[in-house]
């Protein structure tokens, strides 16, 4: 029953949460960032809001699943500690569905903030978008049978993202947007190797592995870009 | 060529003024900035109370200044650029 639960190997289990907890640092300080700069130009591009909407939702379906997973994982070694068989039964069955709850929540932000996100770049998109929100429920309600659609689903977001990226960095050759197009390449990758996760279940600490690269080359160009534009205002000062 | 916005008119002035040393003449700042008059009135206005830039008389000229509020207007203006660019949004 325990081994249903968790997909990480058990060694592996608690740090992937350490992984997900700079995720959501990363994701939470674009957001913040994007709203300071959606208020500076007097709410004039709401771009800069949905950006902001999109890394928030991000970081609270990895703030979700993080937390789903410490109760479940915290539960699970009570219980091992417990054992008397009747409690331990009762115990796993209301943590299945509270994972079940909690992953559902996870998969459903992280497709709406991706979507979101997909949809900022995408400015002249004439995507029906009801009709996307619908597609998006029903990947995130199959995606609790099969985890393996929420992953098809958000490489596919990744890689439009990446995709668009990489025009803009056609357009203006900027090397922060060459490494936002890396990032979101290397995060696309992360996706297809959660995909066999269950037929190898050491994948998934390569998966995590990626997913962090992927989220640190994130950070580097939120780093390099903050520096970039102090950089100019210090060349006008002097 | 697109519209300006308010807060592109608003950096366009404060980087005029900070281009030229900190300091500027007036009627060079209309010019410098691309407003018209009555634009200038307006938007001074603004700087003014918003307490971005100052007036100081020197002889006979009154010269604007830019103010440590305003250079650090220009510092998150020019982040948010570069992040606008980067980002392509």
């Amino acid at each position: 029953m325990v081994t249903q639960v968790m997909i990480s190997p058990d060694w592996f289990a608690s740090k992937d949460m350490i992984i997900q907890g700079f995720s959501v640092l990363v994701l939470l300080l674009i957001a913040a960032f994007s709203t300071k700069f959606y208020f500076l130009k007097k709410k004039e591009n709401k771009n800069y809001l949905y950006f902001a909407v999109s890394f928030l939702l991000m970081a609270i379906s990895f703030l979700w699943k993080v937390a789903t997973d410490i109760t479940v994982f915290y539960d699970i070694i009570h219980t091992k500690q417990a054992g008397i068989f009747t409690i331990t039964y009762k115990t796993i069955y209301a943590e299945k569905i509270l994972f079940v709850a909690g992953h559902f929540a996870h998969y459903l932000l992280m497709l709406l903030g991706l979507y979101i996100l997909y949809v900022v770049l995408n400015k002249k998109s004439t995507m029906n978008h009801l009709l996307i929100l619908y597609f998006i429920l029903i990947t995130t309600i199959f995606s609790n049978f099969s985890y393996f659609i929420f992953h098809l689903t958000a490489l596919v977001l990744l890689m439009g993202i990446a995709y668009r990226y990489y025009a803009v960095y056609r357009k203006n050759k900027r090397k922060s947007t060459k490494l936002l197009f890396a990032s979101f390449c290397i995060l696309a990758l992360s996706q297809l190797l959660f995909m066999p996760v269950k037929l190898y279940v050491n994948i998934y600490v390569l998966a995590q592995a990626v997913q962090l690269l992927g989220f640190l080359l994130l950070l580097i160009t939120f780093i390099l870009v903050l520096y970039n534009g102090k950089k100019k205002s210090n060349k006008h000062n002097k | 060529m697109a519209r300006r916005s308010r807060t592109n008119i608003i950096n366009d002035m404060l980087d005029s003024i900070q281009i030229k040393g900190g300091r500027i003449r007036q009627t060079h700042l209309m010019y410098k900035a691309n407003l018209s008059h009555n634009q200038l009135k307006v938007y001074l206005e603004d700087l003014l109370s918003s307490e971005l830039v100052k007036k100081i008389k020197n002889k006979n000229c009154t010269y604007l200044i830019i103010t440590d509020k305003g250079c650090e207007f220009l510092e998150k203006f020019r982040q948010m650029q570069e992040f606008e660019k980067s980002f392509g949004l």
